[in-house]
């Protein structure tokens, strides 16, 4: 009775394991088997579009996408569409035309959906393009990419960043200011922060939270430490623009400003004049005794408050409660 | 153009091949090319700010190399073995050396060298012996700066600077007196003992990273990704420490930094027909080799005190993924993670922390410190027909901070334990504390964070889309451990409406509007800082019958006190102790050594109510098939309506336009504008407190000059509600970048191509400051100096003046040439000049001589013209 059962068990994962194999390699293959991916397939393409072209065509096959021995490598039209009616009359357009000064260019969404085909779920998946902040405004894949390109500028660190100025005008600005990271230099591109393809963090960032993702490259603040600083904890943008600022390192405003946007206490409650300040206003009283002695008060010079309050990150020394250990 | 440009704050960069004459053939398109690029360059001067990134700090020559080689299994073979090696800036410190390679579809596995410096000053100049290790000492001959006519034992570090050092001061007897011919020698003992001890130190810290990884496509179903990541950062940057609380002395020390990160990531990616799962881990292992820094104290040597460089830490997290598509219009991906971050460094311990701040001991030998965060994220998409597109999302994130909670006494930094704590020996608090030590608590902030969003889009007409969305933020804000809650605003619930409309047209005008509402709203606590002191909910001897936190709660006040002047009668009782002559409530019957309490009405902007516009604008032309224009605007206007004291606005807006002409596929032109600007106005009342005190310095010096009180004794009976002393700052950031840059291609038959590049960027920040201090006469003295003259004021009110305006002025220049000399063989030349004047009220605050009590550093501003230019021969292959 025992052994039966256990027969039919077997029987039955075996039945569910076949069905699911037809089915998987049925669905895999279902949007490949649409259209001929082999260099003869091609061919229909590239009897035309040859290495004459104005831009070049032929270069994908240097890149990942024309690597044919690999089963999954598309071909032209299982991006281009079968484009029947092009095929037959060259001046109709094929099915989807990525070419970005194209008039007869694609819609994003049909452009996209071509790249989807394989890179929604199977090849490095963009689970979280749906939704995201990048599809819900019209960005195409290749608004960024350029799949015939052997070096692709989004892919590459240095360049980079002119791609996503395309549209990100005033970070392109910011990125030059006095502080800022090494974003030009390629060495914190802007996929080190944001992954354009959707997220579970806000601003399309790597992580799921902006301090989560600074501490991938300043783990140093993450702590936990001992004495925390409430706005170091909630959001390390609360007082730095990471884009650049007038201000290092990325300060929002300069101290003692940017201290006193939070605490009116003790002597972050005393104003601070930028009287007496090297290259600022002369002050004195009745115009005759100098108040040199007594301005520029200590918080707002020089370092100003973190002259003192320098662990302002979060401190682990048991007396460092008001960030100065 | 040569990568190493890309780090001297050129705006546009180009990877282009080399030029390439020859008619393009199948082969020359389908097969890789290898390139070599080799020679040398020079830098005209030296400077941390202009190679701040791109390794060019330094004059004279440096090595041009860059080399790229791809190979492997031909696209048409029966192989998918592939295998790239690049190098980057070899010749310099920001180099970089990539290696892949693997059969596509199987396997690929890449390791890569990384090295990433930043100066961050080369004007930097300390007394301390030592910089690059935890233990800093000074020149032996050090002698204990004072500008001895002021006082002979109090620190001024203005006693460095001949001119600042020897000014006259007012004499007891009020009198403008010079210092005398023994001040002046010991002024200038002073300067012969301390000033040559001030070396040059070179800040700057480098980042050398290894990545290595491998992605196994272990079934069509089934891939398996790996990867680590080892950094290694040192170096020395400057931060500032206190020497004395109590006097604010401090000194700016050359930190060391010596970090190890180690990161590692692996997954399991697996797909089934419309299903797709990943499950994965990130680990992140920080190690600090330096846990403090240890140095000598300026005022007087044979002390010492000790800072905590940041602790060691470890963080392991696993998250998961599952998206189903139901159907081509039907998408549910649910994700979520959940991740340890750990800390457990010892403490430096009394023997460590000089100056007997921990006296009292510690109440465990490390933190155990313990974050867990977790999160839940669900998205769902759908296109129910062709003109709808939906969203629909929820978000969970939890930082729960799970760290004990523990009392510690401490002194502040060089403060001797004075007095008797009203809480010495009381609820297990040491019997010998004074009224001086600290007896505060460690707050383990919390957050929690729930959102869900919706976004409706419809299509209006063809390729035009009207889109409407809602969001709702609540954060729940917590310190599990605490006596009392310590969110300023417990929950924050926050509704953002939104409204898009966006058009795409082709070859003619792409368009986009948005715009947001949003409000935030939270039930602020202002006496929340209280979870810092426990002995706020403990009577203090002294004759309280109950502790400070049940006063508040009984009288419905803050630590603030009332907003009132003197009292008309003496107060009695528990406010009389609490809340004296209406005044704050004194920090030692909470165990601080400071008032920590706010203003009431001060709101701490990210937890504040918030009213937000937000909008956007997005526009592309393209005029005709060669002329594009783009332009677009951003505005922000953030309005924390409920502040009365702390930031109250913050406004942005940036306006942008680009033009791009291409005379031909040969010229290409570009000029770019971008305008930030950005207002931000914060308030604050630099309240005093109530007395009765009716004169400075001898009992006929009564009267004010300016402010809101003619005398002393009106003025200080209200000296908490003073609106003479209410003050605002405005700061504004107006910021213009403007670029340029010209590509021509196919001169000299095709052999030459030339391109230049211009940026421009001019800075400013001003900060206007409104209102006003009360300064004592300095003649106002005590006898035996004389009273003041009939009618001559005694305290003067002085208006507060603006600051400085920071000011950042750059171009940058960069032409670049490319000559084909052989089919294979390219001359590559570029050149770039860079100017800088910047100006910034820091800086010139850390020469000898402009601050009294912070060590100066001598960093200077960065003002350069600099050029660097460099030939290399590019041979491909």
């Amino acid at each position: 009775m025992h052994k039966l059962r256990r027969k039919k068990m077997h029987k039955l994962i075996r039945l569910f394991l076949i069905c699911a194999s037809v089915s998987v390699l049925f669905g895999s293959l279902s949007a490949l088997a649409q259209v001929d991916r082999s260099l003869e397939g091609d061919q229909k393409c590239t009897l035309c579009h040859n290495e004459s072209w104005s831009t070049p065509i032929l270069t994908i096959y240097q890149t990942k996408h024309g690597v044919k021995a690999d089963e999954r490598t598309p071909g032209c039209q299982s991006c281009h569409g079968a484009s029947a009616s092009h095929l037959g009359d060259p001046t109709t357009k094929p099915d989807v035309v990525f070419g970005a000064k194209s008039k007869n260019i694609s819609s994003a969404v049909e452009r996209n959906a071509s790249c989807l085909t394989c890179h929604e779920s199977s090849v490095r998946a963009r689970s979280h393009w749906a939704g995201s902040q990048h599809e819900r405004h019209g960005v195409a894949c290749t608004d960024c990419h350029e799949a015939h390109a052997v070096k692709q500028k989004v892919l590459d660190p240095v360049t980079q960043p002119q791609v996503c100025a395309k549209c990100h005008k005033a970070e392109d600005a910011q990125i030059h200011r006095f502080s800022r990271h090494p974003i030009l230099e390629g060495k914190v591109p802007c996929s080190s922060c944001h992954n354009v393809h959707g997220s579970d963090g806000p601003k399309l960032l790597i992580k799921e939270s902006v301090n989560e993702t600074c501490y991938t490259c300043h783990a140093e603040k993450r702590g936990p430490f001992l004495w925390e600083h409430a706005p170091v904890v909630d959001d390390c943008t609360n007082c730095h623009t990471p884009h650049g600022s007038n201000f290092s390192p990325l300060l929002k405003m300069r101290s003692p400003m940017l201290c006193q946007s939070c605490h009116s206490g003790d002597h972050a409650k005393n104003l601070y004049s930028g009287a007496n300040l090297p290259n600022g206003d002369v002050t004195t009283a009745i115009g005759q005794i100098p108040l040199g002695s007594q301005s520029p008060a200590a918080q707002g010079n020089g370092r100003s408050c973190l002259a003192c309050h320098s662990t302002i990150h979060g401190s682990n020394h048991p007396a460092g409660a008001k960030f100065q250990r | 153009m040569f990568s190493l440009l890309a780090g001297s704050r050129s705006y546009a960069y180009s990877q282009a091949p080399a030029a390439s004459p020859p008619a393009p053939t199948a082969a020359s398109q389908t097969t890789p090319t290898n390139t070599v690029d080799a020679g040398v360059g020079g830098v005209s001067g030296s400077s941390f700010k202009f190679g701040e990134y791109n390794g060019l700090q330094n004059s004279g020559p440096f090595g041009i190399g860059n080399f790229d080689f791809r190979g492997g299994a031909a696209y048409d073979s029966k192989s998918t073995w592939r295998w790239q090696m690049r190098g980057r800036n070899l010749g310099l410190e920001t180099r970089s050396l990539y290696a892949e390679f693997g059969k596509q579809g199987k396997y690929q596995f890449f390791l890569s060298y990384s090295e990433l410096l930043a100066n961050r000053s080369d004007t930097y100049q300390t007394p301390y012996l030592g910089a690059g290790t935890g233990n800093l000492t000074l020149p032996s001959n050090w002698i204990f700066p004072a500008a001895p006519q002021a006082s002979a034992t109090k620190l001024n570090f203005r006693a460095f600077d001949p001119f600042a050092g020897a000014g006259s001061v007012y004499n007891k007897l009020g009198v403008l007196t010079a210092p005398t011919t023994a001040q002046l020698a010991t002024l200038a003992s002073i300067i012969a003992a301390d000033v040559p001890g001030f070396q040059s130190v070179y800040l700057s810290t480098k980042r050398t990273r290894v990545d290595a990884g491998l992605l196994y496509n272990a079934s069509d179903r089934l891939d398996i990704p790996l990867s680590y990541t080892y950094e290694h950062k040192s170096g020395l940057k400057a931060l500032g420490a206190v020497t004395s609380q109590v006097a604010e002395n401090s000194v700016t020390l050359p930190t060391p930094v010596d970090f190890d990160t180690s990161q590692a990531n692996a997954a399991a990616n697996y797909k089934f027909k419309h299903l797709y799962l990943s499950l994965a881990y990130y680990g992140s292992f920080f190690t600090d080799n330096v846990s403090s820094v240890t140095w000598q104290d300026v005022a007087d040597p044979t002390k010492s005190a000790t800072l905590a460089n940041p602790p060691s830490n470890q963080f392991n997290q696993f998250t998961f993924m599952a998206a189903e598509k139901f159907k081509d219009n039907m998408k549910l991906v649910v994700s979520g993670s959940y991740g340890r971050n750990t800390q457990n460094d010892p403490f430096l311990g009394p023997s460590t922390a000089a100056n007997g701040q921990l006296a009292f001991g510690l109440p465990v030998p490390s933190l155990n410190g313990l974050v867990v965060s977790s999160l839940v994220n669900a998205k769902f998409t759908a296109k129910p027909n062709k003109k709808w597109n939906l969203v629909a999302a929820y978000k969970f994130f939890n930082r729960d901070n799970q760290t004990p909670v523990h009392t510690y006494f401490f002194q502040d930094a060089n403060e001797t334990k004075s007095g008797a704590s009203p809480f010495a020996g009381l609820y297990g608090v040491p019997a010998g504390l004074g009224s001086n030590t600290n007896i505060y608590q460690n707050r383990a902030y919390s957050e929690m964070t729930n959102q869900a969003d919706g976004e409706a889009e419809y299509t209006i007409a063809k390729k035009q889309w009207l889109k409407a969305s809602y969001q709702w933020q609540k954060i729940d804000r917590t310190c599990p451990g605490s006596w009392i809650g310590c969110a300023d605003a417990r929950t924050t619930d926050e509704h953002t409406l939104g409204a898009d409309w966006r058009r795409t047209s082709v070859g003619s005008l792409t368009g986009r509007v948005s715009y947001a509402y949003s409000w935030r709203r939270g039930a602020y606590n202002e006496d929340a800082f209280l979870a810092l002191v426990p002995m706020a909910n403990q009577i203090p001897a002294g004759g309280a019958t109950e502790s400070a936190f049940a006063y508040l709660q009984a009288t419905g006040l803050t630590a603030y006190g009332p907003i009132a002047g003197l009292p008309s009668s003496p107060l009695t009782g528990n406010a009389a102790i609490f809340t004296p002559n209406n005044n704050i409530v004194p920090q030692s019957l909470y165990g601080s050594r400071n008032n920590i309490n706010e203003l009431p009405g001060m709101r701490r902007y990210m937890e504040a109510d918030r009213n937000r516009h937000k909008a956007l604008s997005d526009l592309d032309w393209q005029a005709t098939d060669k002329l594009s224009i783009h332009g677009n605007g951003e505005y922000t206007d953030d309005d924390y309506l409920n502040s009365a004291y702390g930031l109250k606005k913050d406004v942005f807006w940036a306006a942008s336009m680009d033009a791009s002409y291409a005379a031909s596929e040969n010229l290409v032109a570009d000029v770019f504008y971008t305008y930030d600007n950005r207002r931000l106005l914060t308030r604050g009342d630099a309240y005093g407190s109530n007395s009765t005190t009716a004169f400075v310095g001898q009992a006929a010096d009564t009267l004010i000059s300016g402010g809101c009180y003619p005398t002393v004794v009106a003025r200080n009976a209200s000296a908490k509600i003073d609106p003479c002393l209410n003050f605002s700052k405005g700061d504004r950031d107006k910021i213009d970048t403007l670029g340029f840059s010209l590509s021509r291609k196919g001169l000299l038959s095709g052999n030459l191509e030339l391109a230049t590049q211009v940026l421009y960027t001019r800075a400013r920040t001003d900060t206007s400051v409104l209102g006003g201090s009360y300064v004592n006469n300095p003649l106002a003295l005590a006898a035996p100096a004389p009273p003041l003259a009939s009618g001559i004021a005694a305290v003067f009110f002085i208006p507060a003046v603006n600051y400085p305006t920071v000011r950042d002025d750059e171009i940058t220049v960069s032409p670049t040439a490319q000559y084909v000399i052989k089919k294979k063989t390219t001359l590559k030349a570029f050149y770039q000049f860079q100017r800088m004047m910047s100006s910034d009220w820091i800086y010139l605050g850390m020469q000898y001589g402009s601050g009294a009590n912070f060590l100066p550093s001598n960093e200077k501003a960065p003002n350069y013209a600099i050029s660097a230019g460099g030939l290399s021969l590019v041979y491909a292959f």
